[in-house]
């Protein structure tokens, strides 16, 4: 559905909505404690799309689970839509947090952490970082302040696809995990297409730290010859090329 | 403790008293700001979060989509210009985020060209939906934080430093939109904003003695700005703006832009003329330096001829 919408488009992120896919999948397949008839329940599990530009999947999703019709969908990026091409949170249910600008979405995720614990609400908060994304220094202020204030309903996800818009991964990244760890997260890496592990992750929770999922994932997942392509970072091939990726996509699918 | 005492904590805690919704944030800056005192009264609805005003900010944008107001502070050209970016995505959502521009203007003057601010007006006023209000008095203060508080959306507010506060009476509670006439008179119009006012009044003292009857309003509010004042203000022909900023941008520029279709009046914008400041003793020193005092702004309004007025 996401590629669709792209297509239909003419732009979009088609290997970074495509990475964190199942991510999106599984968080909104009983993970989270979400309601589509109320977008805005206070007590409702929130998702920060923080690598904003992947929304297309998000939306998909949200259209899936009934947050508004699909037909909505057709929309994406035309002027006057709701379906902005980064997500606004005025004009959709179902968007939790404006985003776009990368790296304040880990920040935004405390803000709405300390709220709700100061208005002693239960529920958790979800945020999905990309990997370029971590080059944001905001992403740091925000990863010691969370292990400092530790509100302990707060879980953030790296879909981490190891590549970027000019290419692989500009900033090398070695010892990623250790890095969160060093700042005082709780680190699970898990295979960032496995439902299985990524839903053990998600819901047993068995730290009282910050928990940082790094989901090792591929760009363009899903797509033979999109996968670990940068070239698919953004833009729309030509329709023959659609075509034959959504061929693969449904077979994958059955 | 004097909540109108010009110290922005003490105000908070007054505000907030009624609206269990509002908590505050800092960076590493509340003995200043006296956002310390705020969280001694308050402890779990004060964070401060460390020198991290982009982290600040947009932790209170997720705080105000989860039910909060919170009042952010720093000194306002760390939070302007370190977290524009943060701030403009806030007021994108119209998240209802007050941001606190603290030791604004020269108040700061002691500590270097850093803690000084010139530029926060005309970044803030060209985000759209963020009014900006800056108190001229110690009172007014506590005022603009409950104006602010009662606003539905993004707010600046724009503080200096309590010791530049001219010993002066407020004159009304602060309305968003809304200026405030100190002084009637017909020959010319003196508008400022923030503390400034005072030196307006020194300046239209000095020019009554000598004939001249100016008006002196304080502009409170930019985006809205007050219209109807500034076409008061055009009909007597001489405008005089002042203001501890850049001339371009901030209020000078603002007033500019609404008077170029009104009937003949001629425009001096009194500030600081694409230069940056420096280091003074106290903020006396830069007044005088970037010509803002009540001597330069008697001078300016002295220099309009006849022929400024139709």
């Amino acid at each position: 559905m996401a590629l669709k919408m792209i297509a239909e488009a003419g732009s979009g992120h088609i290997g970074p909505s495509f990475s964190c896919a199942d991510i999106i999948t599984c968080l909104y397949s009983g993970i989270m404690k979400i309601t589509p008839s109320s977008p805005d329940a206070p007590d409702r599990d929130r998702l920060i799309l923080s690598k904003g530009h992947g929304v297309p999947t998000l939306y998909a999703c949200l259209a899936l689970k009934g947050f508004f019709p699909p037909t909505v969908l057709k929309q994406f990026r035309q002027i006057n839509s709701p379906l902005q091409a980064t997500p606004d949170v005025k004009r959709v249910a179902g968007i939790d947090a404006g985003s776009g600008s990368l790296g304040q979405g880990l920040s935004q995720a405390l803000g709405m952490c300390l709220a709700l614990k100061y208005q002693n609400i239960s529920a958790h908060v979800y945020t999905i970082l990309g990997d370029g994304e971590l080059q944001e220094g905001q992403v740091w202020e925000a990863a010691q302040a969370i292990a400092h204030f530790n509100p302990g309903n707060l879980t953030a996800i790296i879909d981490f696809n190891k590549m970027q818009l000019d290419g692989n991964a500009i900033i090398s990244e070695p010892l990623l995990a250790e890095k969160w760890r060093a700042f005082g997260w709780h680190v699970e890496e898990v295979n960032g297409h496995s439902h299985g592990e990524l839903s053990s992750v998600l819901s047993n929770r068995t730290t009282e730290k910050p928990l940082m999922v790094i989901a090792h994932t591929i760009k363009g997942k899903g797509v033979s010859f999109m996968e670990g392509n940068p070239a698919y970072h953004a833009g729309v091939p030509p329709q023959g090329i659609i075509d034959e990726a959504i061929s693969q996509l449904m077979q994958s699918s059955l | 403790m004097e909540i109108r005492d010009g110290n922005y904590g003490s105000a908070l805690i007054a505000v907030a008293k009624n609206i269990e919704t509002i908590v505050a944030l800092d960076v590493d800056y509340s003995t200043i700001t006296g956002s310390n005192k705020f969280g001694e009264i308050y402890p779990n609805r004060f964070f401060n979060v460390g020198i991290a005003e982009q982290n600040m900010v947009s932790v209170a944008e997720g705080m105000a989509l989860t039910g909060l107001i919170p009042f952010v502070s720093a000194a306002s050209s760390f939070i302007v210009r370190q977290a524009y970016d943060q701030i403009f995505n806030t007021a994108f959502s119209k998240a209802p985020v007050k941001f606190v521009g603290h030791s604004a203007g020269c108040s700061l003057s002691r500590e270097g060209v850093c803690l000084q601010s010139y530029d926060d007006i005309a970044l803030v006023r060209i985000i759209p939906g963020v009014p900006i209000l800056a108190p001229a008095t110690r009172e007014d203060v506590l005022s603009a934080l409950v104006a602010a508080a009662n606003h539905d959306g993004p707010v600046y507010i724009r503080i200096p430093m309590p010791d530049s506060f001219p010993d002066i009476q407020t004159v009304g509670e602060y309305e968003i939109g809304k200026a405030m006439v100190y002084r009637t008179g017909i020959d010319a119009a003196i508008l400022t904003i923030g503390p400034i006012l005072g030196e307006a009044m020194a300046a239209a003292e000095s020019l009554q003695r000598d004939g001249i009857d100016v008006m002196v309003v304080d502009m409170r509010c930019l985006n809205p700005v007050d219209t109807d004042i500034i076409s008061k203000a055009a009909s007597t022909g001489r405008i005089v703006t002042v203001e501890e900023h850049m001339t371009d941008g901030g209020l000078g520029g603002c007033v500019a832009e609404h008077i170029v279709n009104e009937n003949h009046c001629t425009l001096q914008r009194l500030g600081l003329k694409d230069t940056f400041s420096e280091t003074a003793p106290t903020y006396r020193e830069l007044w005088q330096k970037f010509a803002i005092d009540s001597a330069s702004i008697a001078k300016a309004i002295k220099n309009f001829s006849s022929k400024d007025r139709t």
